[in-house]
C-alpha cells in the first residue's frame, strides 16, 4: 500500500483546517475548534509513526527555532530541541531570565529582533499566575506589527510550552496517548477521566496541566471528573468553560473534594499535584516584590496544608477503586514517587512501577505534538507538506 | 471514666414523632434526635426515625420503663414494638467527634460559620456567619448545604453577577446570606414554607445584618431573576422546576443540590437546560445549569 492510501484519513484531516492556524500561534487549546485539535493529535501521531520508520522529516532548510524558559524545565527543553530538530530548524534559546522587565517596549523590540529568521517561538511562563498566557499573547502581537509592517519576512509561530492557564503541548501529547491506548478519540466517549490532586512534598506547582486536562478531555463526551482537597482550587474560568464543552459534547464534567469518588469506575487516573490558586497568587506577588522572608514563611505555610492531604496518594488501594482495578495512570513527568523521589508522594512505588512504560509512550509523543503545532502554524497547506514527505520516501540515515 | 453510649431508635410515622421523643426523655434518654431525609443524619425518603442516646450498660432498663408505657400510647403490642428498635453502639471517640463537628466553626471555602457562643479570628478574605445549631437546616454541616456555598464561590470567581437571587427552601438562610456578601448589588428572596424555618431565617437574618438585603417569606410571588438556588430532595425540585424556569430569565443560574447519585440523570434529564457545573461529594450531587442567553430551549 502506498504511504499516501494508508493516511488518506490524515490527509484529509489536514485538508480540512489547512489556513486555519496559518501565521497565528498555537497558546490554548480551548481557543482551537475541533478540527484543529483533531488534526493536531493526528498529525502528532502520524509524525511519531513516521520518525518510527526512519523517515527524513526536515521541512525547513533553515530557521530557528527560538525557546525561551521563564523556568527551568530540561524535559520540555529537550522535547522543544528534538521538535525543532527534528524539522530541519536550529534550536536557539533566549535566556529571558537576564533581562528583567519583560513587557511593554521591551517585549516589542525583543520578538522582533529575535525573529528576523525565526520559525517558531516556544515559551514556557508558568511561574507567575494572570501572566503567562498574556506574555504570550503580548509577544504574538509584536510579532504581528512587525510582520504586517515588513520588518519581518515571515510571521514565526509562537508555540505555548505552558503557561499559567494551559499546557497544550503536555495534554495534547496525553491526548495522543489515550487515543493510542483506546484506539481512536471517538472512543472517550463515556470513558471516566479522573484528574485529581495528589499529595507532594513539595509547593508551588503550576495548575496548568490539571487546567490543561479538563480544558482538552471535557471535548470529547468523556465524564471528566476534577478532584481535589478544599482549597486547591484551579482558575474559575477554565472550570466554566470545561463544564461548558462537556455539555456541548454530550459528556460530562463535575467537581468532588473526595479522591475515592474521583477514581471510583474511572477509565483513567491522572493524580497529580498543583498549589491553590490563592497561593499561586501570593507567590506571584512576593516573588514580584522580591519579598523572601515572606516567600519562606508561604512556602512553610503551604507545605504544611499539604501535608494534611498526605492520604491523597495513588495507590493499590486506589487503583482497586477504578473500572476493574484497572485504570489507565497517567502523569506528566516527573511524578513524585512514594520511597523513590520522596518520602511520600502523588503515587506509590508499586502503581508507578506498573506504569511505569506507559508513562514513557505518554510523554514521547511531546516533541511530535510541538511540531504539529509548528507545521499548522507555518504552513497554509500542510497536507500538501505532508504528501510531499510520504512521497519522498527519504530516510534520515545514511544506507 | 467517661461512658460509651448506644444510640437506641425506632422508625415513626410524622404524627408520632413528638409522643415517641417525650417518651424517650421520661424513660431516661441523655438525649433525642429526630431524624428525616434533610437531618444531618439522614434517613431514607419517608422514613422518620425517633434516636435516643442512652449510655451503655443501662439499656436494658430504658427499654423495661419505656416499652410498655410506649406500647400503650402508640396502641402497639409490646413485642412488636421491640422488634422494631435499632440499637447502635457508638464509641466515645465518634460521639465526640460528631459534637465537636456539629458545635464547632465551620468554613466553607471562604465562608465561616460560628455559634454564638465561639469567636473567631477571621483570615483575611473570610465572610464570618453566625448560626447556632438545631434552628432549623442549613448550619453548613451537611454536604448539601456546601456544595451550594462552594458553587456560590465559583459562580462568583468566574465573573456571574447576578442581581435578584431566589433562595428556595431557605432553612436558616444560609445560601442568601453567602449570596448578599458576595453579590452586594443583589436583591435576595428567601423562601420556605415551613413556618419554623421563616421564623428562625428572619431571626438568623437580622442577627448577621443582612435584614435589609434578603426578603424571607413563606411564599414567593413571582418576578424575574437570574439566580435561583434551591437545596431541596428530588420531588421538590421537579415539582417548582416549572416555577424556576419560568421566572429565570436568559442567561440566569439555576443551583439544584440535595440530589442523590441516582437522582441526578433523571434531573439532569427533565430539567432539560444546559448543565454548565457539576459537583459530587458522597451520595450527594449538585448541579448547576444555565438559561440560554438567545432562544428558547428545545
Ligand atoms: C435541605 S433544606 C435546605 C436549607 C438551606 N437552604 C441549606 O442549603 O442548608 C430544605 C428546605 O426546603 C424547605 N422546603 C421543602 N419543600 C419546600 C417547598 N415546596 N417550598 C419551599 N420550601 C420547601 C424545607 O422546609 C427545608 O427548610
Amino acid at each position: 500500500m502506498s504511504s499516501h492510501k494508508k493516511y488518506e484519513q490524515q490527509l484529509e484531516l489536514l485538508k480540512k483546517v489547512s489556513g486555519k492556524l496559518y501565521n497565528r500561534d498555537y497558546l490554548l487549546t480551548w481557543e482551537q475548534d475541533l478540527d484543529t485539535i483533531t488534526a493536531t493529535v493526528e498529525l502528532a501521531r502520524l509524525l511519531s509513526e513516521l520518525h518510527r520508520e526512519g523517515k527524513d522529516l526536515r521541512v525547513f532548510r533553515s530557521g530557528l527555532g527560538v525557546s525561551i524558559f521563564r523556568d527551568n524545565s530540561t524535559r520540555t527543553r529537550f522535547s522543544y530541541a528534538s521538535a525543532t530538530n527534528m524539522l530541519g530548524l536550529q534550536g536557539m534559546d533566549l535566556d529571558e531570565t537576564k533581562s528583567q522587565i519583560a513587557h511593554g517596549e521591551t517585549v516589542r523590540e525583543t520578538a522582533a529582533m529575535i525573529s528576523f529568521l525565526t520559525v517558531a517561538i516556544g515559551i514556557r511562563d508558568d511561574m507567575y499566575i494572570h501572566e503567562g498566557h498574556s506574555y504570550m499573547t503580548e509577544v504574538g502581537r509584536a510579532l504581528d506589527d512587525a510582520y504586517e509592517n515588513k520588518v519581518l519576512a515571515q510571521r514565526p509561530a509562537v508555540i505555548n510550552l505552558q503557561c499559567d492557564k494551559d499546557h497544550p503541548t503536555q495534554s495534547m501529547a496525553d491526548l495522543s496517548h489515550l487515543v493510542g491506548m483506546f484506539g481512536g478519540l471517538d472512543k472517550l466517549r463515556g470513558k471516566r477521566i479522573a484528574m485529581t490532586w495528589a499529595y507532594s512534598p513539595s509547593y508551588g506547582k503550576p495548575l496548568s496541566v490539571a487546567q490543561g486536562i479538563i480544558g482538552l478531555m471535557t471535548r470529547f463526551g468523556a465524564d471528566v471528573v476534577l478532584a481535589h482537597p478544599e482549597g486547591y482550587n484551579v482558575m474559575p474560568e477554565v472550570l466554566e468553560l470545561s463544564g461548558r464543552q462537556a455539555q456541548a459534547s454530550g459528556g460530562r464534567f463535575s467537581q468532588t473534594h473526595s479522591m475515592e469518588e474521583a477514581f471510583r469506575d474511572a477509565d483513567v487516573v491522572y493524580p497529580k499535584s498543583w498549589a491553590p490558586m490563592a497561593v499561586m497568587e501570593e507567590r506571584t506577588r512576593l516573588l514580584r516584590a522580591g519579598e523572601n522572608a515572606a516567600l519562606k514563611d508561604l512556602e512553610k505555610s503551604a507545605l504544611a496544608e499539604n501535608a494534611r492531604h498526605k492520604d491523597w496518594e495513588c495507590n493499590d488501594k486506589m487503583m482497586k477503586l477504578t473500572k476493574g482495578g484497572d485504570a489507565l495512570y497517567m502523569h506528566c513527568l516527573p511524578a513524585d514517587i512514594s520511597n523513590v523521589s520522596c518520602a511520600q508522594g502523588e503515587v506509590s512505588a508499586d502503581v508507578f512501577e506498573k506504569y511505569r512504560l506507559r508513562t514513557y509512550h505518554e510523554a514521547s509523543y511531546k516533541p511530535f505534538v510541538i511540531a504539529a503545532m509548528i507545521l499548522l502554524t507555518r504552513f497554509e497547506r500542510v497536507d500538501h507538506v505532508i504528501g510531499h514527505l510520504l512521497e519522498k520516501d527519504k530516510s534520515r540515515h545514511v544506507k | 471514666m467517661l461512658n460509651e453510649w448506644v444510640e437506641v431508635s425506632l422508625p415513626v410515622t410524622t404524627e408520632q414523632e413528638d409522643e415517641v421523643a417525650a417518651l424517650f426523655v421520661w424513660a431516661g434518654a441523655m438525649g433525642v434526635e429526630v431524624r428525616d431525609t434533610t437531618t444531618l443524619f439522614a434517613e431514607d425518603r419517608g422514613t422518620t426515625r425517633v434516636v435516643a442516646y442512652i449510655e451503655q450498660g443501662t439499656e436494658k432498663a430504658f427499654l423495661e420503663r419505656l416499652n410498655p408505657v410506649l406500647a400503650a400510647s402508640l396502641d402497639q403490642a409490646e413485642e412488636e414494638l421491640s422488634a422494631r428498635f435499632r440499637m447502635v453502639p457508638i464509641t466515645r471517640q465518634e460521639w465526640n467527634e460528631f459534637w465537636k463537628k456539629a458545635f464547632d466553626v465551620q468554613r466553607i471555602g471562604h465562608f465561616v460559620i460560628r455559634p454564638s457562643w465561639k469567636e473567631v479570628v477571621p483570615e483575611p478574605g473570610d465572610t464570618v456567619f453566625v448560626i447556632d445549631p438545631g434552628m432549623a437546616f442549613g448550619t453548613g454541616l451537611h454536604a448539601t448545604t456546601r456544595l451550594v456555598m462552594e458553587a456560590i464561590e465559583q459562580l462568583h470567581a468566574s465573573g456571574f453577577r447576578p442581581t435578584r437571587i431566589l433562595d428556595m427552601g431557605a432553612g436558616t438562610g444560609i445560601l442568601s446570606m453567602a449570596a448578599a456578601s458576595l453579590f452586594p448589588e443583589a436583591r435576595i428572596w428567601a423562601v420556605d414554607n415551613d413556618p419554623d424555618a421563616v421564623e428562625t431565617a428572619a431571626e438568623v437574618i437580622a442577627n448577621n445584618g443582612l435584614a435589609d438585603r434578603i426578603q424571607v417569606d413563606l411564599s414567593w410571588s413571582e418576578t424575574p431573576v437570574d439566580l435561583v438556588l434551591a437545596n431541596i430532595q428530588r420531588d421538590v425540585l421537579l415539582e417548582l422546576n416549572p416555577l424556576f424556569q419560568r421566572n429565570l430569565e436568559p442567561g440566569g443560574r439555576m443551583v439544584f443540590s440535595g440530589i442523590l447519585n441516582d437522582q441526578i440523570d433523571e434531573i439532569r434529564e427533565k430539567t432539560n437546560l444546559p448543565v454548565v457545573r457539576g459537583w459530587h461529594e458522597g451520595e450527594w450531587e449538585l448541579v448547576v445549569f444555565e438559561k440560554p442567553a438567545t432562544g428558547g430551549q428545545s
